[in-house]
């Protein structure tokens, strides 16, 4: 029976901890996200990029966002690039992650002609979902990068 | 016997005003058949003197046409009060056949159709970057005059500014399989061009090469074509510096 308890109460503190450190990971700012995940590979110089240009190239409204980070290579010789948004509750998430699908495969099919060697990594992106997060990642190494992005989102 | 010269007959005063009527005709159509832009500034095209630089205030009616490398220019924010239209792998050749999104709006439409919806007094253009890697300069250059002849047509009471291209580093030019040649004719063939189509010369080429026609490598991102930010913040000081007063 005490064996039992020992059980129960190790559980409910580990259970706890974790919940606890999920809820942490749910606060992390767009900002951290794509820090870590912009450490796990090796991104060409990647230069943070305005409301702006986010709102004009994405078409989306930086007014539903209510956290974001946009880096991307600002040569545009390589379509690399990290966007982490957390979408307004208010604001349709289905919506911004069409956009942001959408913009992916602009960029497929442009730089199938312009760098088609650069092509693949656009062929690996894809929007991706955490709750109200959202994130497109056009990486040199996406098995790398996603890890990173599972780990800041605490998945 | 003598012939009667065809003007013999009028008299001097006559022929004084024929004159300045031709003259007076020839100022207001310099080139017929050809098409110019008609506007000059207080400066007359193609090369624009160099002066302090001018505030952000100077570029609020005008447009930023180009490629990629125009795009980092919009990416880094050296000209935030200017509307641009970029899209990677944009060529002369292309300029009216790459299609774009505007926010708002689900239609694709072309280069010209978004031009026209910002206000558009002043055109600065940086295009054949895409074009030269690939092909002659004299192919180019008529892609460039047939998108000229178009622009002058859409934006008749326009300023044009034609940014001519950074060369490329010897690395990428030796993978291209071309020689600096081909930039160094492109770079004559547009200045020329410029003169006759009375449009303005902002010369980036010169701004950025070396003695032997390669782009300096302290200017060049890793891919050897694409400029560095900093490099792009000397270019944006250099088109501040080279503009002209409009009327």
């Amino acid at each position: 029976m005490k064996k039992c308890i020992v059980l129960l109460l190790a559980l409910f503190l580990l259970t706890g901890c974790a919940a606890q450190e999920k809820t942490a990971a749910l606060t992390a700012s767009c900002q951290e996200i794509a820090e870590k995940v912009m450490a796990a590979a090796g991104f060409q110089e990647l230069t943070a990029i305005n409301e702006k240009y986010l709102e004009k190239h994405f078409l989306i409204r930086a007014d539903d966002l209510e956290d974001w980070a946009l880096y991307r290579d600002a040569t545009r010789a390589t379509p690399e690039m990290v966007l982490i948004a957390k979408v307004k509750s208010d604001a349709d998430q289905a919506a911004v992650k069409k956009a942001l699908n959408a913009y992916n495969s602009e960029q497929l099919t442009l730089y199938r002609d312009y760098q088609p060697d650069q092509a693949a990594k656009l062929e690996r992106a894809k929007a991706l979902q955490n709750g109200a997060y959202l994130a497109l990642i056009v990486s040199p190494d996406a098995d790398k990068t996603t890890a990173a992005l599972g780990q800041g989102w605490r998945e | 016997m003598h012939q009667r010269h065809f003007l013999s007959g009028l008299q001097p005063r006559a022929c004084a005003a024929g004159l300045i009527f031709l003259l007076l005709f020839s100022m207001v159509f310099p080139a017929l058949g050809e098409t110019q832009a008609a506007s000059s500034g207080l400066v007359p095209p193609p090369d624009p003197v160099e002066h302090e630089p001018v505030g952000d205030d100077y570029f609020e009616d005008a447009v930023f046409l180009g490629d990629s490398m125009m795009e980092n220019i919009e990416m880094l924010d050296l000209f935030p009060t200017a509307n641009f239209v970029t899209l990677i792998g944009m060529s002369p050749i292309s300029a009216d056949k790459k299609l774009f999104h505007l926010p708002g709006d689900d239609r694709f439409v072309t280069a010209y159709d978004v031009i026209s919806q910002y206000p558009h007094q002043k055109i600065f253009i940086l295009l054949g970057g895409n074009a030269l890697d690939h092909k002659p300069s004299d192919g180019t250059l008529q892609d460039y005059r047939k998108m000229m002849e178009r622009m002058i047509q859409e934006y008749p009471d326009s300023y044009f500014f034609v940014l001519c291209p950074p060369s490329m580093t010897r690395t990428k030019m030796a993978q291209a399989s071309i020689s600096p040649k081909r930039y160094q004719n492109f770079r004559e063939g547009l200045k020329q061009l410029a003169e006759e189509m009375h449009l303005y010369f902002i010369d980036l080429y010169a701004l950025f090469v070396g003695e032997d026609g390669f782009l300096l490598t302290e200017h060049a991102a890793f891919d050897g074509f694409h400029l560095k930010a900093e490099s792009s913040k000397i270019l944006e000081d250099y088109i501040r510096r080279h503009t002209v007063e409009v009327e």
